[in-house]
């Protein structure tokens, strides 16, 4: 097995996992917007930044959930210098092409388009490959005992977001900001820790986690 | 088990994305499989597949639950475009298909294969020898190449890797 690079580090091509978020002006990428990104190779290593449009149609229901006005998407630095800003950010980080691998609830099927709609150049950086975490709590439905025994996706999935925020909040003191796309990516890679941790633990049949395992559903 | 009922999927898709032939496996090895009518005009009639997959996923569930679909570099557009060419069908499949892939990368590292640490890829060695071996091991004549075959590898490996989950990856 070829070992991993350190935490937050791409480097010689081997492959990292770094949490990638988005916030949208709608679901379409034909149509709408990114609006903001944020990716989070490790605690220490995240980037964020709002980016605007003078020509953004929207879903008022999308604006409402990341608490946006329509006079707001116009805010922020266009998206080619995000784009540049993000490569470079990739690249000190040690980022290599296709080294990067998303890892986000939702991030192949709604996030990846508008990535690559907005941000070519990053996105070149980024493996072919992401980590669905509703597809690994899927894996855990019924399999992974928890204190309790099996626990649902639903459960695993809640579970992993509570202790999520409770690292992010007790480790980095960030406070929940859930739909801000720098905190949900430093969330996704927690969570997407603390799921494998789990999954170690389970199988050697030690507790999970510092809180009481999901309930059985 | 408290979970969604699963299907193995494979979706052949045309170079303008458009659906061009299916195959489904279920967990007993069951299988739909058909070739869509396209531009050459070779192949089954959409609406008539779509009644043929109806008909067949409700003998697979009774209870109309909906599938979650499972397979080998699904990626994002393989589950869509068979919802956009099969709108019967389409409610009966759960929105999110499970990248095999991204199974193997969780437990890359994390769970250990009969006390050995393995990598994503040696999981996914092991998890496509494992399919292959149980596909010929029931007879089923089909290349793990083909789209049938495929498909049916797919729900093997999904199988086989939740097993060497809940056994601490003894499976």
């Amino acid at each position: 097995m070829s070992a991993r690079p350190p935490a937050g580090r791409a480097g010689g091509g081997e492959p990292v996992f770094a949490g990638l978020d988005g916030e949208m002006s709608g679901p379409d990428p034909g149509i709408h917007r990114l609006i903001q990104i944020g990716v989070a190779l490790d605690d220490d290593a995240a980037f964020c930044s709002r980016i605007g449009w003078s020509d953004c149609r929207y879903e008022p229901d999308a604006l409402a959930a990341i608490g946006l006005d329509p006079a707001d998407l116009a805010e922020g630095p266009p998206c080619e210098e995000v784009d540049e800003r993000l490569h470079r950010w990739l690249v000190e980080h040690g980022a290599a092409e296709g080294t990067v691998i998303p890892v986000g609830w939702g991030v192949s099927g709604f996030d990846m388009p508008f990535v690559v709609a907005t941000l070519p150049r990053s996105h070149r950086l980024l493996s072919h490959r992401s980590v669905e975490l509703n597809a690994v709590c899927h894996t855990f439905d019924g399999v992974l005992l928890g204190r309790d025994g099996p626990a649902t996706a639903e459960a695993w999935k809640q579970r992993s977001k509570q202790e999520a925020e409770r690292r992010l909040e007790d480790e980095l003191g960030l406070a929940p900001a859930w739909h801000d796309a720098g905190y949900d990516a430093r969330a996704s890679l927690a969570a997407w820790r603390w799921l494998r941790g789990a999954l170690a633990a389970g199988s050697s049949g030690a507790e999970i986690g510092p809180r009481q395992a999901p309930e059985r559903v | 088990m408290t979970g969604t009922p699963v299907l193995g999927l494979t979706a052949v898709l045309s170079e303008g994305g458009e659906l061009a032939a299916v195959a489904i496996a279920a967990p007993d090895l069951g299988l739909f499989e058909s070739a869509l009518a396209g531009g050459a005009g070779v192949g089954t009639p959409a609406a008539q597949v779509d009644e043929g997959l109806a008909a067949w996923l409700a003998e697979q569930n009774a209870a109309e639950q909906a599938f979650a679909c499972v397979g080998w570099s699904i990626g994002p557009r393989a589950l869509p475009a068979v919802q956009a060419a099969l709108p019967r069908c389409a409610g009966r499949f759960a929105s999110r298909a499970i990248e095999l892939e991204v199974v193997c990368e969780a437990l890359g590292g994390a769970l250990p294969h009969r006390d050995q640490v393995l990598s994503a890829g040696a999981w996914e060695q092991r998890a496509r020898a494992a399919a292959a071996s149980a596909l010929a091991e029931y007879a089923v004549d089909d290349a793990p190449t083909s789209v049938a075959g495929s498909a049916r590898a797919a729900i093997l490996a999904w199988l086989w890797l939740r097993r060497s989950i809940s056994s601490g990856g003894h499976a």
